[in-house]
C-alpha cells in the first residue's frame, strides 16, 4: 500500500508472476550450466511448488542438488520444499469424509509425528476442499471458515495438534452433514 | 550413564533411524561448506543427535569437547545497557544456545553472539579462513523481533558463520528464515524402527528380550525414541529377566492426568472443580508445560466419550489452548476448559438419562 500522493508522482511498473515457459526455460538453462539432470516430471513439480516465484524455484533446485546430487527427481524437490505429499493430505481428507472421529484423530497424530508443518497442511487442505467437485458450496464455506480460524490461531502460537484436530472435526461435521451447532453447549 | 546418552550415535555413519538423512548430510558437508540448516520435527525424533553427529563430521572429534559456560552480556541499546545471562555450550568450532531462555530480550542475544563470532574467525591449518557454527535451539519459541533480526544478521555475516536451527514446528518460524535455510524434516521414528533400536541396545547390554516386549514399549512411547529407551531402562531396573507380559510403567504425570479425567467424568460440580484446580496446580508447579497438560487431558477424555461429544470437546480444547497462549496465567484457561467440559457433559447426561 503506497499512499495516493506518492503514487501519483511516480511512473508505475507492474510485474506479473512469471509464466511457466519462462520459468522452465530459465531452470533448464541453470541445469545445463550446473550439469544437473532434471526429468520432465520434476520440472513440472518444480514449477507447481514454486508458484511462479523464480527465486524460490532456484533455491529449491540448489537445495535438492546439494542434498541428492546431480540427478534430481520430483520426490527430492518435494522433500526440500516442505510441501506435504498429496497422499498424506488425501488420507486426512478421506478420514474426515468417513465420519469416524477416531480415524481422523489417528491421521492428525500421524501428520504431527511425521513433522509436517500444520500451516502448510491447512493451505494444502484448502486446495483439496476448493477443488472437490462433490461438495456443495455451503459445506465448502463452513470448512474454509474453520481453516481461516485455525490459521489465525497458529499465527498466535497455538498448539499445532489441537488446531489441526479442530479443523478435522469441523471438516468432518461439514462433509457428513452433522449439525453445525453444538447440542450441549449452554 | 543413561542408555539414551550411552547409545546415542556419535557419527553420521552410526545413525540407525534416519539413515537416508544421515547419508544426505554426509554428502552435504563433503565440500567443507554447508548452507544454513533448519531441522524440524517432533521431540524425541533425533534432531539433536543428527546435529551433533553432523558437527563431528565437519570438525572431527574436537566438536565433542564442549564446555558449559554461564555467560554474561552487557548490551548497549542506545539509551541504556541491558544485562543478560545465558548458558552456552561451546567448542572451538561451534556455540550452542537456546536464546528463548531470556524471554522477550532474545533478539539482543541473537545479534550480539553472531557479531562476536564473526569477529574472531577461526583459521584452519592451511591458513584458510574457516567458519564457525552457531546452533540455536527452540527457534520456534523466539519472538518475532528476534526472528527478523536473525534474518538480517544471517545475511550480513554469512561468510564467517553458519547457522543450524532446531525447532519443533516450522509453522512458527517465519517464511523469511525458512527460505534462507535448507529445511530438513526429521519425522518421528516408526514403531518398527524403535523396536530395531531397542533390540540393538538390548544386544549391546547383553539382555534377553522376550518376543513382543520391545513392540509393546514402542507402542507406549508414542513414536518418541528417547522415551522408548528411557522406559526400556526403567523396565530393566524394575525386573530382569524380562517377562513378555511385564507391566511398562507409565509416566507419573500421565497417570495423574488420567486421574483428573476420571474425577471430572464422575462428578460435575463446583466442589469437584475446586479439587481439580489443586491437582492442575500440582502439575504446573512440577514444570509440566500447560499445553501438554491440556493435550493429555483431552486425550484421556476422548478415550471415554461418545463420538457426538468428541467434536464438541476437541473444539473447546483448541479454543482454550489458543486463549492460554494469548494470556498470562495458564491455570485460568485449563480450569475454564474443565468447567466447560463439566457443563457440556452434565447437559449430555441430562439429555440422555433424564
Amino acid at each position: 500500500m503506497i499512499i495516493e500522493p506518492l503514487a501519483s508522482r511516480c511512473a508505475k511498473f507492474r510485474f506479473k508472476p512469471l509464466s511457466d515457459e519462462i520459468m522452465s526455460s530459465r531452470i533448464l538453462h541453470i541445469c545445463d550450466q550446473e550439469g544437473l539432470n532434471l526429468d520432465s516430471e520434476a520440472l513440472s513439480t518444480l514449477s507447481s511448488i514454486s508458484q511462479g516465484d523464480l527465486r524460490r524455484a532456484i533455491t529449491y533446485l540448489q537445495g535438492a542438488a546439494r542434498l541428492f546430487g546431480s540427478s534430481i527427481s520430483s520426490k527430492d524437490l518435494l522433500s526440500v520444499s516442505g510441501v506435504i505429499p498429496v497422499e498424506v493430505v488425501e488420507a486426512l481428507y478421506a478420514a474426515c469424509k468417513s465420519g469416524n472421529f477416531d480415524l481422523a484423530n489417528k491421521e492428525v497424530n500421524n501428520v504431527i509425528a511425521e513433522g509436517y508443518p500444520v500451516s502448510q497442511m491447512l493451505s494444502q487442505l484448502f486446495d483439496v476442499v476448493v477443488e472437490a467437485d462433490d461438495v456443495p458450496d455451503e459445506q465448502k464455506a463452513r470448512i474454509c471458515k474453520s481453516l481461516a480460524e485455525a490459521d489465525k490461531r497458529l499465527v498466535d502460537g497455538a498448539d499445532e495438534y489441537l488446531q489441526l484436530l479442530d479443523v478435522a472435526s469441523n471438516t468432518m461435521r461439514a462433509l457428513c452433514n452433522m449439525p453445525q451447532e453444538f447440542s450441549f453447549e449452554t | 550413564m543413561l542408555w539414551v546418552d550411552k547409545y546415542r550415535p556419535k557419527t553420521l555413519a552410526q545413525v540407525i533411524v534416519h539413515e537416508d538423512i544421515a547419508q544426505n548430510l554426509t554428502k552435504l558437508v563433503t565440500e567443507q561448506d554447508c548452507p544454513h540448516l533448519l531441522f524440524y520435527g517432533p521431540s524425541g525424533s533425533g534432531k539433536k543427535t543428527l546435529i551433533m553427529a553432523l558437527l563431528r563430521q565437519i570438525f572431527g572429534p574436537s566438536a565433542e569437547k564442549v564446555k558449559v559456560e554461564n555467560r554474561n552480556w552487557k548490551i548497549d541499546a542506545g539509551s541504556r545497557t541491558i544485562d543478560l545471562e545465558l548458558t552456552t555450550l561451546a567448542s572451538t568450532n561451534h556455540v550452542e544456545l537456546s536464546p528463548s531462555d531470556v524471554g522477550f530480550q532474545d533478539r539482543y542475544i541473537v545479534q550480539e553472539i553472531i557479531k562476536e563470532m564473526a569477529k574472531n574467525r577461526p583459521i584452519d591449518t592451511k591458513g584458510k579462513k574457516g567458519f564457525k557454527v552457531l546452533v540455536l535451539n527452540e527457534v520456534d519459541k523466539l519472538s518475532r523481533e528476534a526472528q527478523h533480526s536473525l534474518r538480517r544478521t544471517m545475511e550480513k555475516y554469512s561468510a564467517s558463520c553458519r547457522l543450524i536451527l532446531c525447532c519443533n514446528s516450522s509453522s512458527k518460524v517465519t517464511e523469511a528464515i525458512r527460505s534462507r535455510c535448507l529445511n530438513i524434516r526429521i519425522n518421528a521414528p516408526s514403531a518398527e524402527q524403535i523396536v530395531k533400536v531397542l533390540e540393538f541396545v538390548g544386544k549391546k547390554e547383553g539382555l534377553q528380550l522376550p518376543s513382543g516386549f520391545a513392540a509393546r514399549i514402542a507402542e507406549k512411547s508414542n513414536r518418541n525414541l528417547r522415551r522408548a529407551i528411557l522406559s526400556f531402562e526403567t523396565c530393566r531396573v524394575q525386573q530382569y529377566p524380562f517377562t513378555s507380559n511385564q507391566a511398562i510403567p507409565p509416566m507419573d504425570w500421565e497417570e495423574y492426568i488420567s486421574e483428573i479425567a476420571t474425577d471430572i467424568m464422575k462428578e460435575q460440580s463446583p466442589k469437584r472443580l475446586f479439587q481439580v484446580r489443586g491437582k492442575v496446580y500440582e502439575l504446573l508447579i512440577n514444570c509440566i508445560p500447560p499445553e501438554i497438560v491440556l493435550k493429555r487431558l483431552l486425550h484421556e477424555l476422548l478415550k471415554k466419550l461418545d463420538a457426538e461429544l468428541k467434536h464438541e470437546i476437541c473444539h473447546w480444547a483448541a479454543y482454550y489452548e489458543h486463549r492460554m497462549r494469548l494470556g498470562q496465567k495458564a491455570i485460568f484457561h485449563i480450569e475454564a476448559f474443565v468447567a466447560k467440559f463439566m457443563s457440556i457433559y452434565k447437559a449430555f447426561l441430562i439429555a440422555t438419562f433424564g
